[in-house]
């Protein structure tokens, strides 16, 4: 049933293309990379990003505990003092948070605190999509930071599951100009299943081979379908070579990206996104089980890193498109914030608390007023994690940060 | 304001091709029969027959599995009586028979769009949806999210400002976005923001300040078991500045200024524009269809009939450029495969699967649309559907996930639906003749000559003159022929 692709298969297609002079740029310089033994990489490094989509409350995740201010601003919100783990004499993560807190007392967490930007956007789609283009707030950019990433350093040996997003959408931080990166649920169900007749998988690539038309969404479609079939036979590879079936969505989807990890993969950057964190009502019970999740769904995975041997090459970061209004409403949620904390987590990290405490008195229209650029965070994992330089990816310098290395 | 763009194409550039092209874009593809119907009528009235939807309707029954409102009152009646672990049971049955009754309500729409004498009706039900988008994983009552589908149904090409309001104060979007629970003392900016940045004049043309003035507005806005209800006692009487205005403004003054703001018109346009002709409308297309809809005072009849007249809707640039929807490519690959009986429940659950799920969009945002449906997961999903399909239409029962049989295999089995059905309306007499004829019957888009000589070697045929009638063609040939025709890029595009 599986597609192998095999080398000799991918000389020939690459030949083909070549004479024609239309192979997609990706697949000519796969094929050179084989061709030449692929030089190995310049580190073998892997950055797993996690979205919480939504606006997840920091406030609540990170609690100001030894604020009064907090428990004016959140009579029925704020996190009473004994449902904290305590961090500091102010600050805690929340209660529900023990397997990520049991992950920061063994010196595998930093947790950034007031990460935000300039202007901030208030609508999830805007700031979302600040975040994913790593753009400035009033600066509309259609690639993604992770695209650029994978356009400016990836050399020949490279295949369109340098990428991968686990989930049913390929997110737009992967947008790039030379088309890297993949989006799939289940690795055993990523595929084309060809026929006993005619309808071999043979044809099927041939079908559907790569030529351009006027036409652009043709031409995009039959890209599209050159990086399904590269991709989906090696990845069924790796969770085949991982002995891993299934696979789920949300914070579940790590697990799928620890057994790819392990199965070895060439992939550079995961990226899972977890939902539901719009919490305008009634957030507390719902709020605690979504950081319960998040929580358990990393320390499990860190977990299997650390058994499988993988873990010395993988960082997580873990963010949302805003944080939340400081004051409750009345509907005992919170509305659209700005600044709140990222996570990252892993071997590398110099864990502990980062960055300034935002403050819960000078506030903007409510909202809290951010001591940390997320640029930065990103600017830091591209230069001391993933080693490329970040002002080509980012348009700009930014300050690099004590949280690798 | 005059464009050319949207001058109406002559009765000499209308033919079966363009009346594909508007059942494709104004419905979901449809059976040939219909094409050829409205082939043989003027332009005017091949769109008039599908905008004056109205003569054609029929009536159609609430569904049987929704739970009403007067039985929730019942229930809750009745719960009210039990003790806490005995309520805590039966809530749990009623949320869990509640899931399952939206479950039901994705395949009956979906069967509507397929069966519908009307399909512009549910096209525009289904641009509402993903405009107006809520989603039943928080609106959790089958019938709230019942009723505001038929709301999308019933003025599906009414007055845009009636319905924007119907739609703010349906249980459904007053739930979804909060409303229902925005006082005077702590009011919620849900539904205020969405509503200007999502639902009428669009981004960078109101203020923060807007929103937090109109949330105000929209204090007392609620609903309970019969509708829509106005709670004075949680409405904020107080002055208010909105868009350099200043009243005691509430919720209906908020859509009057809304609606004598130009940008409105605009935006509705633009998004018409991007779901029936192209991702990238021509500005000029989008301010002319603007114009209209300002000077009819939102009504969107004007608009669409315009719009499907134009020379800006036929033109090569808008013509098999589309990609399908999930809910157009299903409904329509039952269509081009003439099943006569689809398995609903599969359809339902394969558009999921591609990225869609009714009642379920992502977010208040509904659904980019077009490219963004497309990934290399949602691509092959979409390649290895058909096979599957014809097996389950084939044997009309349901299968179990992991004996997923070929298409090859498919007409092994005797059941509903062969390929038989899809031959009688098929035309030829050599085996180059028939690739053609499956080509012209499926793809919106031509195939070139390497692709039509795969199609020719999976019907088993040496060369385009060899002789293969339509009684003669071997089922696994055809099927192996069709596996790979509804595996190319070219099927995704309408």
């Amino acid at each position: 049933m599986q597609i192998k692709v095999t080398r000799r298969q991918f000389l020939s297609t690459a030949a083909l293309f070549s004479a024609i002079g239309v192979a997609p740029q990706f697949l000519v310089r796969a094929v050179e990379g084989q061709q030449r033994e692929a030089a190995p990489p310049a580190n073998d490094k892997i950055l797993v990003v996690v979205q919480l989509g939504g606006g997840n409350d920091g406030l609540n995740m990170l609690a100001p505990y030894g604020d009064d201010a907090y428990y004016r601003a959140r009579p029925t919100l704020a996190l009473k003092k004994d449902r904290v783990l305590p961090l500091n004499e102010y600050a805690g993560l929340n209660g529900g948070m023990a397997d990520l807190m049991r992950l920061y007392d063994n010196g595998r967490v930093a947790l950034i605190q007031g990460v935000g930007y300039p202007n901030p956007d208030r609508s999830h789609f805007r700031s979302m999509e600040i975040w994913q283009s790593a753009s400035d707030a009033d600066e509309y950019l259609h690639t993604g930071w992770i695209g650029r990433y994978f356009d400016n350093t990836c050399d020949g040996s490279a295949r369109p599951q340098i990428g991968v997003a686990v989930g049913p959408e390929r997110p737009q931080a992967f947008e790039g100009e030379k088309g890297f990166g993949v989006a799939f649920d289940r690795p055993d169900r990523y595929g084309w299943k060809p026929g006993k007749a005619g309808d071999t998988a043979a044809n099927f690539e041939k079908l559907n081979r790569p030529v351009e038309t006027p036409n652009t969404t043709l031409d995009f479609l039959r890209h599209t379908t050159s990086n399904a079939i590269l991709s989906s036979a090696e990845v069924r590879e790796a969770s085949d070579r991982a002995g891993f079936q299934g696979g789920g969505r949300g914070a579940e989807a790590l697990k799928t990206v620890a057994a790819l990890i392990r199965g070895g993969l060439a992939t550079r950057v995961y990226y899972v996104s977890a939902g539901g964190f719009d919490t305008h009502t009634n957030q507390r019970g719902q709020h605690d089980n979504l950081l319960q999740r998040v929580a358990s769904g990393l320390a499990e995975f860190q977990d299997t890193l650390e058994r499988d041997g993988t873990a010395d090459r993988v960082v997580t970061m873990v963010f949302s498109e805003f944080g939340r209004r400081v004051q409750e409403n009345a509907s005992r949620g919170t509305d659209h914030g700005s600044a709140a904390p990222m996570i990252l987590l892993g071997r590398g990290v110099q864990a502990g608390l980062h960055g300034q405490t935002p403050s819960l008195s000078d506030l903007d229209r409510g909202d809290l007023k951010h001591t940390v650029d997320f640029r930065s965070v990103y600017a830091t994992v591209l230069e001391k994690w993933l080693q490329v330089d970040s002002a080509p990816i980012l348009g700009r310098e930014f300050e690099i940060l004590p949280l690798l290395g | 304001m005059h464009t050319p763009l949207l001058d109406p194409i002559d009765g000499s550039q209308w033919n079966p091709d363009s009346a594909r092209h508007l059942l494709n874009r104004a419905g979901f593809g449809m059976p040939r029969s219909r094409i050829q119907r409205l082939a043989s009528l003027s332009p005017v009235a091949a769109v008039d027959e599908l905008v004056e939807w109205e003569k054609a309707a029929q009536p159609y029954a609430t569904p049987d599995f929704l739970t009403l409102p007067e039985v929730l009152r019942e229930l809750r009646a009745e719960y009210a009586l039990l003790d806490e672990e005995e309520r805590r049971v039966k809530s749990q049955e009623l949320r869990k028979r509640e899931r399952e009754a939206v479950t039901s309500l994705q395949a009956w729409w979906i069967q509507r769009m397929a069966t519908t004498p009307c399909p512009l009706q549910e096209k525009m039900a289904l641009f509402w949806h993903g405009h107006f988008a809520t989603s039943a994983q928080k609106v959790q009552s089958s019938y709230h999210n019942f009723a505001l589908n038929d709301l999308f149904r019933q003025q599906a090409t009414g007055n845009f400002k009636s319905l924007a309001i119907a739609v703010g104060q349906s249980s459904a979007m007053l739930r979804y976005l909060d409303n229902a629970q925005s006082t005077k003392r702590q009011p919620n900016e849900n539904w205020a923001r969405e509503l200007m940045e999502l639902f009428t004049i669009g981004k960078g043309h109101y203020s923060e300040d807007d929103i937090k003035e109109s949330a105000r507005a929209f204090t007392g806005w609620g609903f309970d078991d019969n509708g829509f209800r106005f709670r004075e006692e949680t409405h904020d009487f107080g002055e208010k500045t909105f868009m350099g205005r200043t009243g005691d403004f509430d919720g209906w003054d908020i859509f009057d200024i809304l609606f004598e703001q130009p940008a409105t018109a605009e935006f509705i346009c633009g998004k018409l524009c991007r779901f029936f002709v192209r991702e990238e409308p021509d500005q000029g297309l989008v301010e002319g269809l603007a114009d209209t809809f300002r000077r009819t005072q939102y009504e969107l009849k004007p608009v669409l009939r315009q719009l499907f007249l134009s020379k800006a809707f036929y033109d090569p640039k808008a013509v098999g450029t589309q990609v399908k929807s999930p809910a157009r490519y299903v409904v329509g690959l039952a269509a081009d495969l003439g099943v006569e009986r689809p398995p609903w429940k599969l359809m339902a659950r394969a558009t999921d699967q591609l990225g869609q799920r009714l009642f379920f969009p992502p977010n208040v945002k509904g659904w980019d649309g077009n490219r963004a449906w497309i990934n290399a997961n949602t691509l092959l999903i979409r390649c290895n559907l058909p096979a599957e399909f014809a097996s389950q239409a084939a044997r009309r029962k349901k299968p179990s996930e992991d004996s997923m049989m070929m298409m090859s295999e498919a007409a092994e089995v005797s059941g509903a639906w062969t390929p038989d059905s899809l031959l009688r309306d098929l035309r030829f007499e050599t085996a180059g003749e028939c690739a053609i004829a499956l080509e012209r019957h499926f793809l919106a888009v031509p195939l070139r000559e390497e692709q039509r000589r795969i199609l020719l070697q999976a019907l088993g045929a040496q060369d385009a003159a060899a002789p293969l009638r339509p009684d003669a063609v071997p089922h696994k040939n055809l099927l192996a022929a069709l596996h790979l025709l509804l595996s190319s890029a070219e099927y995704q595009l309408c």
